[in-house]
């Protein structure tokens, strides 16, 4: 069906075939319950598999359902069946780009601006996947076309000021962030933005007053005090650098960067041995937690990689981050549902659930199938040390070390 | 066998004579005019494994004695396998003072190998300069048998330094300060180029691209201990050299960071933390890189480290270190505080224009004489696919970065058309060819023709040394300068090695800046005499030798 003919469609309203079915699901879809529309919208889409309308509703109630898989199929068929249509690229582009597939959000997007060039919205979230895709100039060029129709827009400022900071336009950074500042004095995340672009400018105390600021008002101070703990270590107040340094590693302790950061400031002031021991950990754990940020980078830039997702739970793992392991396999499993009967996958789930002896089991199943897969020898090691069983730890973990050294820096 | 110091004086006093006049510009690549044609080859041209990435080398270096610079470089072999190519040679160009003439045929250094980096010293002390050239298969150690007026002649010398493993840069130094050369050899990773492993692809920002380095074992380095009398000896593991892991090295200098007389060694590795070995004054050293700051990026970040080399950047009398690293981490800035190196890249300018960028050859040199030390680095991306995406390519222009009072602008834009040649560059070797007392830059880029870069950046006063060890060894490795003028004083030591795949000229050439005049120059010798002198004339190069001062006549005292 051709855009013309679609919105012939749209204009003479739907089949009257699946009329009162289309007409019941957004009922449905209004009073809160998307649940209840996907059986009239599904119903729809058999009796008239090549209705757009009938593809597009479906689609948008699985995508209100969080199903953003089953949501980007449907709009996909809804867009190939009637293609022009806005509100359909519009969808999908919301779709996608909740699913993590960026390039097709950002294609989808592209084609809204097109037809809409001053819908600052269109240019902001175009802006956003483009820059999430790894496509930092076309997004960057996307939000400053929104800055420039609506600089008011909400958000918008802190993510074009983060993206100029990671373009290392320091310059423009600070004039946005300074400007949307001025808007919402009280905004911590463009305070924090502020103070990073004046300290990459060399601004220094501009710097430690805005990041003041931010601490005060984040609702996450942890990166706001790595970042003021740097400016003050520029500034020579290496107490004050320290402090802040230290309580940004009691909320997150794997931070590789505050780690070696805590070894310098103590080094800078004389206290040789505690340096020696900060730069020890580091050393210690700074390969892994090298791999962990590049598959975490990774995983950020196409969340649909089930194999970067899979590597970051494999690190927590290594890291004994039980949790974040079984986070990052989740995700794995939703980008690849295949993984979900992987035992050793299983395995991390039973034990980040607490279910050490189950997850032993999983473990154990899995050496069985793959006695030299690394990642079962670590998994057995980690179920045997929570339930006590410290000797045959010691083997997994000598077991995994042997099946890793080649590979080892 | 080591000849008297003043054997072969009189023609190095021919090296020492005035500089030639200098035309105002830039740098401008000259390469073609001069004669320096040679492309070189690694492999393919869509490079699907990193073991073609690796290369190309250059030295300089005055092989027939007769005053002035002439220039080896590097070459690999059309094949991804690795496999030599009888018709593809690494060259020797000699130059012949108003250009350079390709004297590799029979030469001795015309054998086909994956040649990759060049080192120069005189091992064997008997005047004349020798080459130790590193390869994917064994690396070799040409001894100079070049007579004075005659062809080139070089022999390949079985002394014990035939490593076979995947070699890039190496260092001459006297680690044990005996008054001869011992080697460290960066040996980068373990790989079969015939094994489709070697050639599978990882995603590198969406990219499909070849993989490593890391998911391979690094080579390992080595150090080999000069017996005095031709053969070297392994001693990695007894000088303490051998930290106990493998990595890729590429890069690595010698130098006197700690000031406490004795040369050090600074290794960049690829993508994993960097060596930092301090000599504890016998000939043995200790892994300190973690410790004293030098080892990471500002925040402990492993960077994938290239080139490498160290200079008194803010002129306090010790010596910066500086290491050029991949796209997406800035080429890092050690600021030698003492007892630590504070990574201060930020600081003094020197991220921002390197972090969209693959950094390689790189120099502390003062190119345009104003009396403190500039930095130049040579870019270069290793995927061809990179040219698929927006920003910058495969092929990178080269940056000079000019000290202003102890931050660095980056004004490629204004210092000459040469830097705006953009090239997959690896080695960078510096030197003043021409005589003119500025140093020039040979570029050696991957799969291509080199860049030769003539410097007239500057006209004004320099003065400069050749300087010749007696008790030290011949090639004044580790000498430090130390140059009184205009009311401040300069600091420098004599290097040959640093930056990447390469050798330099290990003069040193001093920029006065405003001041027209030296006020004293003071030797420390690696043996540790200390010499000065006064009153030098400044716009030539001085010859002084340990024990004897400045001769020739050139120094009025």
């Amino acid at each position: 069906m051709t855009a013309a003919a679609l919105l012939a469609l749209l204009q003479a309203g739907p089949d009257p075939a699946i009329a009162p079915l289309l007409q019941a699901g957004r009922a449905a879809l209004e009073a809160g319950r998307p649940a209840e529309a996907l059986a009239p919208f599904g119903e729809a889409v058999r009796r008239r598999p090549n209705a757009p309308d009938a593809h597009f509703y479906l689609g948008g109630a699985l995508h209100r359902l969080g199903r953003h898989a089953e949501a980007v199929a449907e709009l996909a068929r809804a867009d190939e069946l009637g293609p022009g249509n806005e509100p359909v690229e519009w969808a999908l582009g919301l779709a996608a780009a909740a699913r993590g597939d960026y390039a097709l959000a950002a294609g989808a997007f592209s084609k809204v601006v097109a037809k809409s060039p001053g819908r600052a919205e269109a240019l902001f979230n175009l802006g956003v996947v483009q820059r999430r895709r790894g496509a930092s100039a076309e997004g960057t060029a996307a939000l400053l076309r929104a800055w420039a129709i609506d600089p008011a827009f909400p958000g918008l400022a802190a993510v074009l000021a983060e993206g100029l900071l990671d373009d290392g336009e320091l310059e423009r950074a600070e004039e946005v962030a300074a400007r949307g500042v001025a808007r919402a004095p009280g905004d911590g995340t463009l305070l924090f933005l502020l103070g990073r672009a004046k300290a990459g400018r060399g601004d220094v105390a501009g710097a430690i007053e805005a990041l003041d600021r931010a601490v005060a008002a984040a609702k996450d101070p942890f990166p706001v005090l790595e970042e003021r703990s740097l400016a003050r270590a520029r500034a020579g107040d290496l107490a004050g650098a320290e402090a802040d340094c230290r309580a940004a590693l009691v909320r997150e302790a794997t931070s590789a960067g505050m780690l070696y950061h805590l070894g310098v400031l103590l080094q800078r002031q004389g206290r040789r041995e505690e340096a020696r021991a900060a730069f020890e950990r580091h050393r210690a754990e700074a390969p892994l937690l090298a791999d962990l940020k590049t598959n975490l980078d990774r995983a950020a830039r196409n969340p649909l990689d089930g194999q970067a997702h899979s590597n970051v739970a494999f690190l927590y793992l290594q890291l004994d981050r039980i949790e974040r392991a079984a986070e990052a396999i989740r995700r794995a499993i939703e980008a690849q549902p295949a993984l979900g009967q992987d035992r050793t996958v299983r395995g991390i789930l039973l034990l980040a659930a607490g279910k050490a002896a189950e997850g032993r089991e999983e473990f154990e199943a899995a050496r069985a199938e793959r006695p030299d897969f690394p990642g079962v020898h670590l998994g057995l090691q980690r179920c045997c040390e929570r339930l006590g069983r410290a000797e045959e730890a010691a083997g997994h973990r000598a077991r995994f070390e042997a099946l890793t050294a080649s590979k080892r820096r | 066998m080591r000849r008297p110091a003043s054997a072969g004086i009189a023609f190095l006093l021919a090296a020492c004579g005035s500089g030639k006049g200098r035309a105002p510009g830039g740098l401008e690549d000259v390469a073609a005019a001069s004669g320096v044609l040679a492309g070189n080859r690694y492999g393919s041209a869509e490079k699907r494994s990193i073991f073609e990435t690796v290369g190309a080398g250059a030295a300089w270096l005055d092989f027939d004695g007769d005053g002035d610079l002439d220039l080896f470089l590097t070459n690999g072999s059309p094949r991804p396998d690795g496999a030599p190519d009888p018709a593809t040679l690494p060259a020797l160009f000699r130059n012949d003072g108003g250009g350079f003439r390709d004297v590799t045929a029979g030469s001795g250094l015309d054998v086909p190998r994956w040649w990759v980096g060049a080192a120069v010293g005189d091992f064997d002390g008997d005047g004349d300069p020798d080459l130790f050239v590193t390869a994917f298969g064994p690396d070799a150690l040409f001894r100079n048998r070049t007579e004075r007026g005659g062809p080139p002649r070089f022999e390949a010398s079985a002394c014990g330094v035939e490593d076979s493993r995947w070699g890039a840069s190496a260092s001459f130094l006297d680690a044990d300060l005996d008054g001869d050369l011992d080697l460290y050899v960066a040996n980068y990773l373990r790989i079969d180029p015939t094994d489709p492993a070697a050639r599978r692809t990882c995603d590198w920002k969406g990219i499909p691209a070849f993989c490593g380095p890391r998911g391979f074992e690094g080579a390992g380095d080595a150090f080999f201990r000069n017996e005095g009398d031709g053969r070297f000896a392994p001693a990695t593991r007894e000088a303490g050299l051998d930290p106990g892991l493998a990595l890729f090295a590429l890069g690595t200098v010698a130098g006197d960071f700690d000031g406490d007389g004795d040369p050090d060694l600074y290794v960049a590795n690829d993508r994993c933390r960097n060596f930092h070995f301090r000599n504890s004054g016998d000939g043995t050293f200790v892994e300190v890189g973690y410790l004293d700051g030098t080892a990471y990026g500002p925040l402990g970040e492993e960077h994938g480290s290239m080139g490498v080399d160290f200079g008194d950047a803010d002129g306090d009398g010790d010596f910066e270190l500086f290491v050029t690293n991949f796209e997406d981490e800035n080429n890092d800035f050690y600021r030698n505080d003492g007892a630590f190196f504070l990574e201060v890249s930020a600081e003094v300018g020197l991220d921002r224009p390197s972090r969209p960028l693959v950094g390689w050859g790189t120099r502390f040199c003062d190119l345009d004489l104003d009396g403190d030390e500039d930095l130049f680095v040579a870019y270069g991306h290793v995927y061809p696919q990179a040219d698929r995406r927006q920003g910058p390519g495969y092929r990178q222009r080269a940056h000079l970065y000019r000290n202003e009072g102890g931050r660095f602008l980056e004004a490629s834009d204004s210092a000459g058309a040469g830097l705006s040649i953009a090239r997959s560059s690896r080695g960078v070797a510096f030197g003043d060819y021409d005589g003119d007392g500025d140093e020039d830059i040979l570029v050696a880029n991957l799969d291509d023709s080199p860049t030769l870069l003539r410097n007239s950046l500057a006209s004004g006063p320099w003065i400069g040394f050749r300087l010749l060890g007696v008790r030290s060894n011949r090639d004044a490795y580790g000498v430090r300068v130390a140059l009184d003028a205009g009311g401040r004083r300069q600091v420098k030591e004599s290097h040959a090695d640093g930056s990447i795949f390469s050798s330099s000229d290990a003069r040193l050439v001093f920029g006065l800046g405003s001041a027209d005049r030296v006020d004293a120059a003071t030797v420390r010798w690696p043996s540790g005499r200390e010499e000065r002198a006064g009153d030098l004339e400044v716009g030539r190069y001085h010859l002084w030798i340990e024990g004897a001062g400045v001769v020739g006549g050139s120094a009025r005292r």
